[in-house]
């Protein structure tokens, strides 16, 4: 990992930025080619995408749901690109997009971003820097409830120096400023949303019919679900090799991969893993893996169930907890469920966000260890069910499990399987979401089987893991707090000296994992299928999505969706 | 020798039953001339309607008509001929009526539709003659207001009016037999004279041949010139209608008889014969009747008796005839 | 009885029914209204694995919804907004509740719709071909056929045919409405591209239906065909197609009566079969709706719903007026 501080000192110079956009073009945009590049590489195909669930709107300060982000990262842009790394303080990967560079002020409390002047909407309007500071307005806009709002807590506000310069102010120094600015929002355009109302932005026009600068621009939403993207042919970063997207709603990932198998979509992820071998045997189909950020636990409540201060009586002892994690064999879990395509979770950290050659020691798999643990946090009577006792107490547990997700109760059965060899028992509650959520909001539970999907700037770690986010609506559903612990993220997430990041992250992850708040199941890897026509490059940990516009298929594989061309119909 | 509109050779129906073949019907042999109404009488389950039935190889489900029986009507083969023959024969050539007019008509159909399907079937007539026909039937079976009463469902009808539909629906291509299984039993006193008189005077007026199967032998007496006389699947006595109530051959037309019901105890059935009809299963050896028989000596108990000739037209299934003298006071 | 009387004593009837439905339906919506709000939950709650929303954000948002005042405040609000003409915002949807009623209501009605007459007309069908041939090697496959369809879960009905008729043959698009290229065929391919979509969500809500009706159907043509009327019909001389079709005619009227209750079972099947084929509709969408606490929405899915189903059982009473003559008057 290259250092690269974002200071009065080493600010990167416009021109660098040009410099380096310019460069990417070169390698990224089609028709910047030469026309003598060959009939294989000539723009063209329609890609059917299957979505696994309904996108409501497309007004992205309202984006919540992965389709509805998918679809509206192809329409509309970011300032910068964070790199393939997911880098946040390594600005040299950061690649422009609608900005075609960025100045730091001296005193680094402020960045303004040029943006690019050859930049349109789709209706032709230039794209200018009040597009930008009324993004940030409604983005942050409390009657807009943007899910968004709280990444961007940092930014004081945006302003317009000139129409093609907006300015980004700080509130404190932080080494994610630039990712901050740039990662969390689409860049709206002002003058369609003039009428808007922010409490109710959803009602706007926008909202299913969307206006960007993307390489793509929108052209239907079929009362049907069906939503149609045609390649914008003048785009300032040039066409994007295909002609056209039509998403579909296919809320079955079952019925989904028929429509893989049978060659009525292109695009299926995630695929279940039972369909994985059949995919591997059907010669029209791909399967891509693709990394994310997401991991999946058990979370212990480390106090007494029901909001107070006292600890679980069970789990509020390192030593069981300790034990809990030796008795489970995640390795086994992972396989049993995820087969290859899962990894066993390390920690509260997936390991491509962890620094290379970091080394962190798990808490082994290793029963006699867990048995004697539990030993000596006084858990040594054993009643006639094998299930340990102490003073009169059962060491039984109770785990939420949330109702529409098959693969977290197998995994909770097989740690039920598991635990019982070492005399704990565990109980299994599968319950609706939105009980489930009540219950865990209200912290009344032993233990619950959740997941984080933790973004390049791994500020979730805080409101997860530390005393920050403790409180009642905050997210730390553990109860789980060491000085060790806060400490570490807190320089993890502050300091601007990447070795310094690098030591306090490893320090932090591995405070986190020897208390054993949780029980680190999978870091989740998703198969995406792909129609064997198309080459999609590799995909994104952050999504799938984000390179569509990438996306190609070769003159000679296209069959004759393909040749539609660039054509719409009314 | 004359032609016989009907005639009936040893007639044998068997259910297979899980208490081994029942013998419901077992050897009934007569015949019947054209224009003639013959009673067919006998206690409850003695096989009268599974007789009537087996002449329109009706015989419900289970049952079979044994290979040796056999049926003449017109001259035709009536267990012999081919479905379509004996489709073109019901209803037209030879109709019956049946005891309970409620469930007899099918319910969800109006009563002027189904009497003109009768017509539908068996000519050529079209729809709306039929109708007119079936009107016109209702009228002469004596249905006030026809027209209107076509129209309704047997729901809308008395008890009285339904049977009346169903002789119509018997009558109206004016067959040469019609067969009428207890016509009377499920209605009114009073209703059951009108009926009888409504089927006697059609009767006169079409010369048809009536068999009438009852319990009644005051019914009998009225209607009837011959009567036959049936016990446990058998014909225990055949004579004109006269003489079997002058002089009765079988002690159980003679049980009978004496329980011919008042005008106002009707509906009471015959329990002065002491004991009851065996089981179609196991018909006792010798006669059949011997358990309930006063005058039964031990012939009664190995020897079935055979149907004798007591007079010219006069037969008698009992072994009396041969020893009189074995008669009680 | 006078013929005004009776119209308007048919008239105070009619009435009462149309407020009886109106009762019913606004009972249903009430309480689905209070059941609703008083689940965990609500449209902006946090959702599992995502950070939550700070609680001041939601509070605010909840006040710009009056979602924080008092349930009968509500209440009478909302009852207020749809006395108007005002269904409502979908939170799911993120658009109106009318809106998205006009695209999802319309789907479901007619995919329920056809397979609900093909079911009724297939079920009675089977079903009375089975009844007049209880027990032969036919009738028991065909029993074991529907049973298994009526015991499968429809949405592993739905996958094995999804399957089978899409993946393995390759003969039918396997979801939507209609090929993701729709806008772009000629006009003839895409009128067969619409009926090729509507093939498969139809053949599994109609062979769930079918299964269902040609149980009940074949019952009851059972029991018809051992009513005496079927005899009747016999002894008429009908061929043994009238004679079904007398069995048939009446034994629709208990099929007819149970329609109404088969009705709820198919509308959960819509819920399945709309998820499976990717079918835009009613089912699916409300219980996307219950499981987003849509309040609106899932409020006037209900209204929607039970309006459905108060109609569907006056069409049934309707039919079973033209079925049965017995419970007209
Ligand atoms: N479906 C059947 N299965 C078995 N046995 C039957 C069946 N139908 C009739 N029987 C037998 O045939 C016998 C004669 O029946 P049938 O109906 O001819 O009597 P019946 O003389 O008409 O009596 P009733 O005066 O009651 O009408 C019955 O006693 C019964 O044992
Ligand atoms: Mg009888």
């Amino acid at each position: 990992m290259t250092a690269h501080r974002p200071s009065r000192t080493r600010r990167l110079p416009l021109a660098t930025a040009l410099l380096a956009g310019a460069a990417l073009w070169g390698c990224g945009g089609d028709t910047e080619r030469p026309a003598t590049a060959g009939e294989a590489d000539a723009p063209g195909g329609t890609v059917f995408v299957a979505l696994i669930g309904d996108p409501k709107t497309l007004m992205t300060p309202l984006v919540r749901s992965e389709h509805e982000q998918a679809v509206a990262e192809v329409v509309y842009d970011r300032l910068a690109d964070i790199g393939p790394a997911l880098d946040v303080m390594d600005e040299r990967s950061f690649t422009p997009r609608l900005a075609s560079g960025w100045q730091w002020a001296d005193d680094s409390m402020s960045i303004a971003f040029t943006l690019d002047a050859r930049a349109r909407w789709h209706d032709g309007a230039p794209v200018i820097a009040d597009d930008v500071r009324r993004t940030f307005a409604l983005y942050t806009d409390p009657r807009v409830l943007s899910g968004t709002a709280p990444l961007l807590a940092n930014i004081d506000s945006v302003s317009v120096r000139d129409s093609a310069t907006a300015v980004f102010w700080f509130k404190r120094r932080a080494p994610q400023q630039l990712y901050d600015a740039v990662h969390h929002m689409y860049v709206m355009p002002a003058h369609r949303l003039q009428d808007a109302d922010p409490a109710n932005l959803a009602a706007s026009p926008l909202s299913r019919a969307p206006v960007g600068t993307g390489r793509f621009r929108f052209v239907r939403w079929s009362a049907d679900g069906r939503i149609e993207m045609l390649a914008d042919t003048a785009n300032y970063r040039g066409r994007p090799s295909l002609d056209r997207v039509i998403y579909e709603v296919v809320p079955e990932t079952g019925s989904a991969i028929v429509k893989l198998f049978t060659g009525e979509s292109d695009f299926v992820a995630p695929l279940m893993v039972q369909s994985l071998e059949q995919a591997a045997n059907t010669p029209q189909v791909r399967v891509h893996v693709y990394p994310s950020l997401r991991y999946q636990l058990m979370t212990f409540n480390l106090r007494a169930p029901g909001g107070s201060r006292a600890p679980h009586p069970i789990l509020g002892d390192v030593r069981v907890r300790r034990a809990l994690a030796h008795a489970t064999d995640n390795e086994r879990i992972v396989r049993a469920v995820f087969d290859t395509i899962g990894q066993p979770a390390l920690g509260p950290v997936p390991r491509r966000a962890l620094p290379e050659g970091a080394t962190i020691r798990p808490l082994a798999f290793d029963t006699a260890a867990a048995r004697a643990l539990l030993d000596s946090a006084g858990w040594t009577t054993v009643g006639a069910d094998g299930v340990r006792m102490k003073d009169g107490t059962r060491l039984r547990l109770e785990v939420l499990v949330p109702g529409t997700s098959e693969n977290r109760n197998r995994m909770a059965v097989l740690l039920q399987d598991q635990w019982r060899a070492v005399g704990a028992e565990l109980v299994l509650q599968r319950l609706e979401v939105n009980a489930l959520v009540e219950r865990l909001e209200a912290r009344r539970f032993d233990a619950v089987m959740n997941g984080w999907n933790l973004s390049p700037g791994l500020v979730g770690l805080r409101q997860v893991w530390t005393s920050l986010g403790l409180d009642a609506d905050g997210s730390n559903y553990a109860a789980y707090t060491s000085p060790v612990a806060d400490a570490n993220v807190d320089s993890t997430l502050l300091t601007f000296d990447p070795v310094v990041r690098d030591r306090t992250l490893q320090r932090a992850v591995q405070a986190i994992i020897d208390d054993a708040p949780a029980i680190w199941l999978v870091e989740d890897r998703f198969p995406a299928g792909v129609h064997a026509r198309i080459d999609v490059g590799t995909l994104s940990p952050l999504g799938w999505w984000h390179g569509v516009a990438e996306w190609r298929i070769p003159a000679d594989q296209r069959i004759d969706r393909d040749r539609i061309g660039l054509r719409t119909t009314p | 020798m004359t032609r016989h509109l009907l005639t009936v050779h040893d007639l044998r129906v068997a259910f297979a039953t899980e208490a081994g073949p029942a013998r419901a019907v077992d050897g009934v042999s007569f015949t019947m001339n054209a224009g003639e109404t013959v009673g067919l009488v006998g206690e409850s389950g003695c096989g009268k309607s599974l007789t009537a039935l087996s002449l329109l190889r009706l015989v419900p489900d289970g049952g079979r008509i044994a290979p040796g029986s056999r049926i003449t009507f017109e001259e035709q083969d009536v267990l012999a001929m081919p479905e379509r023959t004996l489709r073109a024969l019901r209803g037209h050539r030879l109709s019956m009526i049946f005891q309970e007019p409620m469930t007899a008509l099918n319910p969800v159909l109006t009563v002027g539709d189904q009497v003109a399907e009768v017509v539908r079937v068996h000519t050529t007539a079209s729809a709306g003659e039929a109708w007119t026909r079936a009107v016109d039937m209702l009228a002469q079976v004596g249905i006030p207001d026809p027209a209107a009463r076509a129209r309704q469902y047997p729901h809308e009808l008395s008890g009285g009016m339904r049977q009346r539909v169903m002789i119509a629906m018997a009558l109206i291509l004016e067959p040469a037999l019609v067969i009428a299984d207890e016509p009377t039993t499920a209605l009114d006193v009073t209703i059951q004279a009108q009926i009888l008189e409504l089927l006697r005077d059609l009767r006169d007026r079409t010369g048809m041949a009536l068999l009438l199967i009852t319990h009644d032998l005051g019914v009998v007496a009225e209607m009837a010139s011959r009567v036959l006389v049936m016990y446990a699947g058998e014909v225990v006595e055949e004579a004109p209608v006269a003489l079997l109530f002058d002089a009765p051959g079988h002690p159980y037309t003679e049980g009978l008889l004496a329980a011919v019901p008042t005008l106002d105890s009707t509906r009471e059935r015959l329990h002065t014969i002491p004991g009851t009809v065996p089981a179609a299963t196991a018909w006792p050896a010798g006669c059949r009747f011997r358990d309930r028989c006063a005058h039964a000596w031990e012939r009664c108990t190995t020897e079935p008796p055979a149907l004798a000739q007591l007079g010219p037209a006069h037969r008698v299934r009992c072994h009396l005839v041969q020893e009189p003298e074995r008669r009680r006071a | 009885m006078s013929a005004s009387e009776s119209g308007a004593s048919r008239r105070w009837r009619a009435l009462r029914r149309i407020l009886q439905a109106l009762f019913v339906v606004w009972g249903a919506a009430t309480a689905a209204f209070i059941l609703l709000r008083l689940a965990p939950g609500d449209p902006y709650a946090t959702q599992i694995d995502e950070l939550p929303i700070p609680a001041e954000a939601r509070a605010a948002w909840r006040a710009e919804r009056a979602l924080d005042a008092p349930l009968a405040t509500q209440y009478v609000r909302w009852l207020g907004n749809v006395a108007r003409g005002n269904l409502g915002w979908s939170t799911l949807a993120e658009r109106p509740v009318a809106d998205v009623l006009v695209n999802v209501l319309p789907r479901t009605l007619a995919l329920m719709g056809i397979a609900l007459l093909t079911s009724l007309a297939g079920g009675m069908l089977l079903g009375a071909w089975q009844g007049t041939r209880a027990g032969s090697t036919g009738d028991q496959a065909v029993s074991a056929t529907t049973l298994v369809l009526y015991s499968l879960p429809e949405f592993w009905l739905a996958m094995l045919l999804l399957q089978l008729f899409a993946h393995g043959l390759d003969w039918l698009p396997a979801t939507g409405l209609v090929s993701a290229d729709y806008d772009y065929l000629p006009f003839r391919a895409q009128v067969r591209d619409r009926l090729a979509h509507f093939v498969l969500p139809w053949l599994t809500l109609s062979l769930l239906g079918v299964s269902v009706f040609a149980r009940f159907q074949r019952s009851s043509m059972l029991e018809a065909w051992r009513e005496p009327f079927v005899r009747t019909a016999r002894a008429k001389g009908l061929a043994e197609r009238g004679v079904r079709w007398h069995a048939w005619r009446t034994s629709l009227v208990p099929v007819l009566g149970v329609a109404g209750l088969v009705f709820p079972s198919l509308v959960s099947g819509a819920v399945f079969v709309e998820r499976v084929f990717a079918w835009p509709g009613m089912g699916y969408t409300t219980v996307q709706a219950v499981g987003a606490r849509d309040y609106e929405f899932v409020t006037a899915a209900v209204v929607t719903g039970s309006a459905m189903t108060v109609i569907g059982s006056l069409l049934v009473d309707g039919l079973l007026r033209l079925a049965d003559p017995r419970v007209r008057a």
